[in-house]
């Protein structure tokens, strides 16, 4: 959980205690088409892995974030 | 036939998918002699299978282990003779927004993309390795080279390093009769830009397209080009940057 909370906090620039799991990640300020290439590069260098868009679409919360690289390392 | 490529040596990275797969199938069928190196040995046993001729040679070797690239050629001279072109087509794409582009990722992209052209270069013109009617280097850059990007901070500060060390080379080698000149391509149909496609938004992925008058790119444009410069046709053609982008640096 940790190092997920450290990529989010570098790629939304914001302090870890800022971020809630039923956060709406896309309503954050930060969020943009740039922050949304970041965290592709991110997840896929963090943890091996690309989310297709068509899943990615479905994703809403920080928890679902978390949850769908959980099970798909 | 001054566009031949007719008994020539060419050494290309790369030949392992994209332009540089395409390159040393188009020099094949321009008569080269094709040295291959690339990653993977089955992707360039595959290429090898598309090319004109049999006596190719290739290395699945990484050019960022610069240590090795002595031998490789070395042994490559041994078999073929001195050699008379290097495509650089080796590279990798680094979309990451500046935010969070580290150091680490920096040194990556540049080495593959830069670096290991410019150690290929600087043990290929060696005068034992070198032919006596001298020898024409082509370094695949890309319009990322030239121009800004959003989120390609890293990715064109590796293709800008081609086309400055390119000039500087052209001039230092033109005493040895060697050319060395850059392609530009703009976005070509690879792999590596179908994977990039796969990671961007919709109304960028069209934006993308929108800034190419003639569409995307084909490896074959590329490779055509490649040709070009390594024949005799460009004798007199070094130190250039050569736009091969469908119209994308026209605006």
């Amino acid at each position: 959980m940790e190092p997920f909370l450290d990529l989010l906090e570098e790629l939304f620039e914001t302090d870890k205690s800022n971020i809630k799991m039923t956060d709406h990640f896309r309503d954050y300020e930060t969020w943009d088409s740039l922050t949304l290439l970041g965290m592709g590069a991110l997840i896929h260098s963090e943890y091996g892995i690309t989310i297709p868009r068509i899943d990615f679409e479905k994703i809403i919360t920080v928890e679902e974030l978390y949850n769908y690289i959980q099970t798909h390392i | 036939m001054i566009y031949s490529l007719e008994s020539l040596n060419i050494l290309i990275t790369g030949a392992s998918s994209g332009i540089g797969r395409q390159c040393a199938i188009s020099c094949s069928k321009m008569g080269a002699r094709v040295i291959l190196i690339g990653l993977e040995a089955d992707k360039l046993q595959e290429t090898v299978s598309q090319m004109d001729g049999s006596d190719h040679i290739y290395f699945a070797q990484d050019i960022t282990e610069y240590e090795k690239l002595d031998s490789i050629i070395k042994e490559s001279v041994e078999k073929t003779g001195p050699i008379h072109g290097f495509i650089h087509s080796a590279g990798i794409e680094m979309s990451r927004p500046l935010k969070i582009l580290k150091p680490e990722n920096f040194e990556k992209v540049i080495a593959v993309n830069a670096i290991a052209a410019f150690e290929i270069v600087r043990i290929l013109s060696k005068i034992k390795n070198l032919p006596a009617e001298g020898a024409s280097y082509v370094l695949i850059s890309s319009v990322m080279g030239d121009l800004g990007d959003i989120g390609n901070v890293a990715y064109c500060s590796s293709k800008g390093a081609l086309l400055s060390a390119g000039k500087a080379m052209a001039l230092e080698l033109a005493p040895k009769k060697i050319r060395v000149n850059c392609v530009l391509p703009g976005v070509v149909e690879t792999e590596m830009s179908k994977q990039l496609f796969l990671t961007i938004s919709e109304e960028s992925r069209n934006s993308i397209l929108k800034m190419h008058p003639l569409g995307l790119g084909k490896p074959e444009d590329i490779a055509n080009a490649c040709i070009f410069l390594l024949s005799g046709a460009s004798r007199w053609i070094t130190g250039t940057n050569f736009y091969i982008d469908g119209g994308y640096s026209a605006h």
